[in-house]
């Protein structure tokens, strides 16, 4: 396939879509990418659709995936993907669990033989189920526990979905994981798993019509079933100032962030894409955040920006930075929020903006130089409440968004009470008091 | 994968793929010499110097030059590694021209001014802190000063506050001329760019610059050796979460006879992610640990094969005593033909993954250039695995992996180590 111009307003994969009867959606991208192919499956389940007091299932069933089925042995999916020069993986978010394989074109109709295998006949032996939970709590350890800035992070969530269970680490807290039983993983993957609550992309040296005919022979032969609804509680707007500090002895570097909880994608989509543009004016390493705080007043080492709105329910807009040696933490906030607040008031330029569409458009040619973003691009979207069309259109929507809808989104931004300050500081320091 | 070595109409010779399913090219290069030739008074130099090429050049200052490289979408990285200076240039073919523009007034007219200078070092020390809180970066550091002692390959790649207090920006112009050249130069290009195209731009990157390095020589480092013997078992002592445990055993070159048999052996022990020994026995039959594994460091003047796992405190003694016997069995029993051949199969077959893209294929082929292969290794790279026997490859086995010769590093509390050993204590590392 040869695209040789780049059209801000074409479509980004031109993929092809099928339903299969029992209401698995199928997505194939041909790709110039050498005799090989991605295999993904998206479940529309992640650890948001938990219920309360087990905290950490959906990535602890993500673990026992790979134990015994009816046709493999524990470890066995991952040894035969390895033996044929593969590799695979999975992993889990709020919204979402994906399992992955990259492997020789030739071998693709093994990966949907095992991965819709899987689907169905995942057996969840007692002795297996219970050896993965230390290794799940090795993993939380690893990750969380033995980090004092994962900790913070893992804090800082918890205080701002204060209800909604964004507020919970995907990876569970402890007490609860390590209590996670058989039964409730077996129901877990009753309640969730099955075709028609799944998305399987299919990206390289493959052609729509053998991807659809082969899902048809394995996938296809799996029944439908009752997907549950995915309910969540709504958080309220937060009205108290929320400042959590996590002081460690092995910390050196003082780091500060604040994350503010904004509207999600569904209720309002182009305050979103002004949101993106806005995310990517902020982040620049020549925009206003480096080049005044870090480069001229010299408050800061090092500042980010970072707009996340690929959820199904609440986004997120975080800061981060760095304070300069010889500056309190109070110091180097107070030159943030004010000047946040100077940049809302005076505006971001017309130029400017458009500098940081043609920016993010240019990711969209960037994709296809990859095997696995469309796999990536398609399962996030399609469990995240959108649609096809929303990833193909990306460009043009972002290429859509206008200089006053992203300084209505930054005055929105500054004026949001739903935010969580986080510092991190060596045992010696005290936090910033205001 | 059809590698083809150009030489540009000023004599810069540099391998070219075409690719032109997507209109992106990528532009690879590096010069020999990196973090190894810092002098030990002055570590982080390399890595300082580095930085400073992306803080502004020629008429534009650093707002500027980041400013223009993110409007046209163009990703350029240089950073100094232990061997080399490395660069990477990444951008829609269209944008070419603006990327090798900025490129070239990067690596000629560097305005390396005051201001970005303390900056640049603030921000290295600053990361050099956040490091330091890493039980993972303790464990490596002991590691490394205890393997290499003297040598170059013990030295801190991004330097301490004391070293980086001292350099200044004569040293880091110094650095250039001597590091910068075109006789210690290694270029790969791919992607959707004619040969014609391509020997313009690597004449229009690299054509200025001297003809001459005067990269300091490191010498070899052998290990183990009488300063810095094996087989010891080294503890840091902390509370956490958890235990870290690393170690290492003598590696091997690659180019030695042993190299593809060795790597079949590290794949089936610890290498080979859920299918390896490691992996199988200590996490999915006993669930020690959430990852534990091996690999391999051929590097320019020295080998080290290093492992690493992070464990439970109270489960420190049980798995390294189950590690060491697992190591004993690979020692007298070897692998088995279904191992080498799985290993072989796998080596051989998943390189195609790191080949899908424009980047993943110009990093693989620069690595192979600096190591000196030719441009048709794949087809080598094959035949060499191929050729692995099961024989061979337990004659690696018991040669390489002799359980008394492993180093181990600790970050934690275990309660208790295994029957007979005796561990050094060392200090958390402070600055």
């Amino acid at each position: 396939m040869t695209i040789a111009v780049t059209n801000t307003h074409a479509s980004v994969f031109n993929p092809h879509v099928t339903t299969l009867d029992n209401g698995l959606t199928v997505i194939v991208v041909p790709s110039a990418s050498g005799p090989v192919v991605s295999h993904m499956l998206w479940y529309k389940v992640g650890a948001a659709d938990e219920r309360d007091g087990e905290t950490g299932l959906a990535h602890y069933l993500e673990h026992l995936m790979f134990k015994s089925t009816k046709t493999l042995k524990a470890g066995e999916f991952s040894k035969v993907v390895a033996a044929l020069g593969g590799e695979d993986n999975a992993f889990t978010s709020y919204d979402y669990t994906a399992y992955f394989q990259q492997i020789a074109s030739a071998e693709l109709p093994r990966m949907m033989t095992m991965e819709a295998g899987r689907m169905n006949d995942l057996l969840l032996k007692d002795d297996e189920v219970l050896t993965e939970r230390d290794v799940v709590l090795r993993e939380r350890a690893l990750r969380t526990d033995d980090d004092p800035a994962a900790r913070l992070g893992e804090t800082v969530q918890a205080s701002l979905f204060v209800h909604h269970p964004y507020g919970r680490p995907v990876i569970g807290w402890g007490h609860e994981v390590e209590k996670l039983s058989v039964q409730q993983a077996r129901d877990f993957y009753r309640r969730w798993y099955g075709p028609n609550n799944a998305v399987l992309v299919v990206s390289g040296d493959v052609t729509p019509d053998a991807v659809v005919a082969l899902a048809q022979n394995t996938y296809g032969k799996i029944p439908t079933f009752q997907a549950p609804a995915r309910v969540r509680a709504a958080d309220p707007v937060l009205t108290a100032d929320r400042r959590v500090v996590v002081k460690d002895k092995d910390v050196q570097q003082p780091q500060w962030q604040r994350h503010y909880r904004v509207t999600p994608w569904r209720d309002d989509k182009e305050h979103s894409y002004a949101m993106e543009v806005l995310g990517e004016y902020l982040n620049n390493p020549a925009g206003p955040l480096v080049d005044q705080l870090v480069r001229q007043q010299k408050v800061m080492v090092d500042i980010a920006a970072d707009y996340d709105g690929r959820n199904l329910d609440d986004g997120t807009f975080s800061f981060t930075f760095v304070p300069a040696d010889n500056i309190t933490m109070h110091a180097a906030e107070d030159a943030f929020e004010k000047l946040l607040a100077d940049l809302a008031q005076k505006g971001v330029a017309a130029a400017d903006v458009t500098a940081a569409i043609q920016r993010l458009q240019r990711n969209a040619v960037f994709a296809r130089d990859s095997l696995m973003a469309p796999g990536y691009a398609f399962g996030l979207a399609l469990t995240t409440g959108r649609t096809v069309a929303d990833v193909e259109q990306w460009p043009a929507r972002i290429g859509a968004v206008t200089p006053d809808q992203v300084n209505a989104a930054l005055r929105q931004l500054v004026a949001n009470p739903s935010f969580v300050t986080g510092e991190l500081l060596p045992a010696s320091l005290s936090p910033t008091v205001h | 994968m059809n590698v083809q070595e150009m030489i540009s109409a000023r004599g810069i010779s540099f391998w070219l793929v075409e690719k032109h399913d997507v209109p992106v090219a990528s532009i690879h290069f590096a010069w020999k010499g990196g973090v190894e030739t810092d002098p030990p008074a002055q570590q982080g130099l390399a890595k300082l110097a580095t930085a400073m090429l992306m803080e502004g050049a020629g008429d534009l200052d650093a707002t500027a030059f980041q400013g223009q490289l993110a409007d046209h979408g163009i990703s350029l990285n240089i950073d100094a590694t232990r061997d080399y200076i490395q660069g990477q240039l990444y951008a829609l073919t269209a944008d070419m021209p603006k990327a090798i523009d900025l490129t070239q007034l990067a690596l000629t007219k560097p305005r390396l001014e005051a201001e970005a200078f303390t900056r640049t070092r603030a921000q290295q020390l600053s990361s050099i802190k956040q490091s330091m809180a890493e039980p993972d970066w303790q464990a490596r550091y002991r590691l490394m000063q205890t393997v290499f002692g003297g040598h170059p390959y013990a030295l801190r790649g991004a330097g301490t506050a004391t070293t980086l207090a001292t350099i200044g920006i004569d040293d880091v112009k110094t650095f250039y001329l001597s590091h910068i050249a075109r006789d210690n130069l290694h270029v790969v290009v791919v992607g959707d760019m004619t040969a014609d195209n391509a020997k313009t731009m690597v004449d229009q990157l690299f054509g200025a610059l001297p003809d001459k390095s005067t990269v300091p020589t490191v010498p070899q480092a052998t290990w183990p050796s009488r300063e810095s013997p094996t087989g010891q078992t080294i503890w840091v002592k902390r509370k956490g979460a958890q235990t870290i445990w690393q170690w290492a055993l003598p590696g091997v070159d690659d180019d030695d006879p042993d190299w593809f048999a060795a790597n079949v052996v590290n794949y089936v022990w610890g290498g080979g992610g859920f299918s390896s020994r490691l992996m199988q026995e200590v996490r999915e039959e006993q669930g020690l640990t959430y990852g534990i594994g091996t690999g391999l460091s051929a590097m320019e003047h020295g080998n080290v094969w290093m492992g690493k796992a992070a464990l439970a405190d109270d489960k420190v003694s049980h798995a390294m005593t189950y590690v060491q016997g697992m190591i004993a069995r690979l020692h007298q029993g070897g692998l088995t033909q279904d191992e080498v051949d799985g290993a072989k199969t796998y080596l051989i077959n998943s390189l195609m993954l790191d080949l899908t893209s424009s980047r993943g294929m110009a990093q693989v082929l620069l690595d192979w250039k600096l190591s000196g292969r030719a441009a048709g290794y794949l087809a080598e790279r094959t035949q060499g695995l191929q050729a692995v026997t099961l024989e061979h490859a337990n004659r690696v086995a018991k040669k390489m992996l002799d359980p008394a010769a492993m180093l181990s590093v600790l970050v934690g509390s275990p309660p208790s180590l295994p029957p007979g050993v005796t561990a050094k204590e060392a200090l958390w590392q402070n600055e």
